[in-house]
């Protein structure tokens, strides 16, 4: 289904689709909410593009942009949910629960064992087809510091799946 | 149990990484139509337009904008609380004044000074009153996040309301028994008609409060005191040669007709025409903005058996489309089809079209989606690809596909909506029915309820997704499409769904051709809902509840004309003119 988009905008989703639902979903929202949410603030962005200071194609312009109206969106809907009194979801884990696959079954428990600021890299990177650049936009860090916190957290996942899945933990299934 | 991950590595690998995350990955095309769908609809705010800017206007209000507990100090010192007491303090000061004309009938007058300082304070306090009277309603929105919700400013209102009527018949009677000059007192009623309509009926509507069970609304409670002022400033120039006063209230009163709360109904099937005719001239193959709404007005007017619009323009516009191999966004094809824009041959092209091909083949073989774009069904009817058992197998992965009542997402009515129209298109629209237990929690969870909705926000529609305080009309609009297969679920008012279109329906000055299409939209649905699905009539004590406020402000009206007469006769014949006894 082709949507008609600008290039630009077209370009922005390719680059920060994944990346963005990611940073949503580690804001505690749960993986539907965070893509409409994703999708809100991809259409927010356009129309009020004018506001963008910089090149709209740049990564670094363009990604902080993007998460300032991403947080606003969130807060907006979480202070609703809140005068609603209706409790916040919390952070829903990658894979859902019933998956027959143990491979994966072991990984989404390590996942929840990570530490937050890990579980927020791997899901922006490793959501969608993105790269570093995108993620350190949007998380306002240096590429080198996200790859250096990707590494860490994979490596932290290992450690967590090795012991869960060795037959002392009693993690395995 | 062996270990299933590739030991020896320090790090998990990307692959199972991206294993994991697999099922959570957004699809990119229905992420970018979701995009699309947005920007067309006018961004990600869906609620009422001015919502934000009273919003931002409350927030110079001290307490205006807390939602929560109320403090009554800050009522008292904010700005509206100050005008409130403002407003009164007027009152009394024009009671004082005609106190001081009977005086002066009966001989007793106060020094010059004091008749020179009243007479302009009261000038630039009655130029003052209407701005006041408008904040006056600053203080209802206090009273509404302070205690009781908004039953506390409709009850506020009426009994404001009668109180003044009080007001009026009391002054009636005493210019009548002792005397007062037809100008102060037509000044006077007239200054309490504009307080009640830019102090209370105004700002309550604004506000978000609504009368669900009034047939007329707010609006109507407006042009019934605005037909008040009018009489009364026209007699009192008439009568009293009140010209700069009776001028002063007509220039104000012509401010009414611009305020958007005002707009008068205009639902007729003429008027969805009009406006049908002013998007169609303007809908072109390239955009996807209002053919949705055009496709909607259409079958409206269709299912009313009403005459439609003439739509021959947009054929051959399809045609070239389709003969040029163009492809318009999916939006305009659903449009088409729902119009019946598109022939058969038309969609056997569509059809052959690889794009097309290969999402039928998936709807064929079990993997496509059946919750959007029900246009393939006519896609398929012309391709010859729908047998009797296709279709059933269909049926069943629609009903299959159906928005579980509880689920939490937006988009669960057009999705409801999206699978009726799949089972109609396939000739099995009589399964609609056995799952009415289900669509009727679904219109349930989406409905807003007064108690229900956001500061602001008005009440009465349907939200986009469950348990959400703010109604939109796209999603009133999907919610009366449903109600219109499978009726209302009791505990749903369909009068309070009405107001909430009434509100977004009203005709304004703007020429039919700018009005905004989502107006057009609660236009075609307050038809709808009137005269295809049907409101419960009302027995005459629920007409007379329903009506309190419009019954109100037309005694307000008819007392207010009433004093003038009367201070004009005591006047002609007062004890001031009157001729003494000839020697």
């Amino acid at each position: 289904m082709a949507a008609n988009l600008d290039p630009t905008l077209e370009l922005w989703i390719a680059r920060f689709r994944g990346p963005l639902i990611g940073l949503l979903a580690s804001w505690g929202e749960d993986w539907r909410s965070a893509e409409e949410l994703a999708m809100d603030t991809f259409a927010e962005a356009w129309l009020s593009r004018r506001r963008l200071r910089g090149d709209a194609s740049d990564t670094a312009v363009v990604g902080p942009w993007l998460r300032g109206i991403a947080h606003n969106l969130s807060r907006h809907g979480r202070r609703r949910r809140a005068r609603q009194r209706l409790e916040a979801l919390p952070a829903e884990l990658p894979a859902p629960v019933d998956t027959p696959d143990d491979r994966i079954e072991i990984l989404r428990r390590g996942f929840a064992e990570l530490r937050p600021e890990d579980q927020t890299v791997l899901r922006m990177f490793y959501l969608d087809e993105s790269s570093t650049r995108e993620v350190a936009a949007l998380l306002e860090l240096t590429e080198k510091a996200v790859e250096s916190r990707l590494y860490q957290a994979r490596r932290a996942l290992r450690a967590l799946t090795d012991r869960m899945s060795s037959p002392t933990a009693g993690g395995a299934r | 149990m062996t270990n299933e991950f590739e030991r020896g590595g320090e790090m998990v690998h990307d692959t199972e990484l991206r294993d994991l995350f697999a099922p959570r990955r957004p699809d990119a095309e229905e992420f970018a139509a979701g995009v699309a769908e947005r920007l067309a609809a006018g961004g990600g705010g869906t609620g009422s337009s001015h919502v934000g800017w009273w919003r931002r206007a409350a927030s110079w209000l001290p307490g205006a904008t807390q939602t929560g507990g109320s403090n009554l100090l800050a009522l008292l010192f904010s700005i509206p609380g100050m005008l409130t007491f403002g407003v009164f303090a007027l009152f009394c000061h024009q009671r004082d004044r005609l106190e001081t004309q009977v005086e002066r009938a009966t001989g007793v007058r106060d020094p010059f000074w004091k008749q020179y300082l009243r007479r302009h304070a009261m000038a630039a306090l009655y130029a003052a009153l209407p701005i006041a009277g408008s904040l006056l309603g600053l203080a209802f929105m206090q009273l509404r996040h302070a205690r009781g919700g908004t039953t506390v400013i409709d009850v506020a209102t009426v009994v404001v309301m009668l109180a003044m009527g009080l007001v009026t018949f009391q002054l009636g009677q005493f210019a009548r028994l002792r005397g007062a000059r037809t100008r102060s007192v037509a000044m006077f009623v007239i200054g309490l008609q504009l307080t009640v309509l830019f102090g209370c009926v105004l700002w309550v509507q604004i506000l978000g409060v609504f009368d669900g069970n009034s047939m007329f609304g707010y609006g109507a409670t407006g042009w019934a005191l605005a037909a008040g002022i009018l009489t009364c400033a026209v007699t009192s120039i008439l009568l009293a040669r009140n010209w700069v006063g009776g001028g002063l209230s007509l220039l104000v009163l012509a401010l009414v007709p611009s305020t958007t709360v005002f707009g008068w109904p205009d639902n007729s099937a003429a008027a969805i025409r009009e406006r049908l005719t002013a998007v169609v001239e303007r809908l072109r193959t390239d955009d996807l903005g209002d053919w949705r709404f055009a496709a909607h007005m259409v079958a409206v007017l269709e299912e009313a058996q009403e005459p439609g619009v003439e739509l021959s323009d947009l054929r051959t516009a399809l045609r070239s489309a389709i003969d040029n191999g163009l492809e318009p966004h999916p939006a305009v094809w659903q449009a088409a089809h729902r119009m019946g824009l598109i022939d058969r041959a038309g969609w056997q092209t569509l059809a052959a079209r690889p794009k097309h091909d290969r999402e039928l083949r998936r709807i064929l073989s079990g993997r496509g989606s059946l919750t959007t774009e029900p246009f393939y069904m006519a896609m398929l009817r012309a391709s010859d690809a729908l047998t009797a058992e296709r279709a059933t197998e269909l049926a069943d992965r629609t009903v299959r596909a159906w928005p579980h009542p509880e689920a939490t997402t937006i988009g669960l009515l057009d999705r409801a909506v999206n699978c009726i129209r799949w089972l109609e298109g396939i000739g099995h629209g009589d399964r609609i029915r056995e799952h009415t237990a289900m669509l009727h929690e679904l219109l349930r969870r989406h409905h807003v309820r007064e108690a229900d909705a956001e500061p602001y926000a008005f009440p009465g529609g349907f939200s986009e997704a469950p348990r959400q305080g703010r109604s939109t009309t796209r999603a009133t609009s999907a919610a009366l499409e449903v109600i219109a297969r499978v009726g209302c679920p009791e505990d749903i008012a369909l009068g309070h769904v009405r107001a909430y279109l009434r509100h977004n329906s009203g005709r304004t000055l703007s020429a039919p051709a700018d009005e905004p299409v989502l107006k057009m939209l609660a236009r075609a649905d307050y038809y709808r809902l009137t005269y295809t699905i049907g409101v419960p009539m009302r027995g005459p004590l629920e007409f007379l509840i329903g009506e309190r406020m419009l019954l109100a402000a037309l005694l307000l009206a008819v007392l207010s004309f009433r004093a003038i007469l009367l201070a004009h006769r005591s006047e002609a014949g007062g004890p001031e003119t009157r001729q003494g006894a000839l020697p």
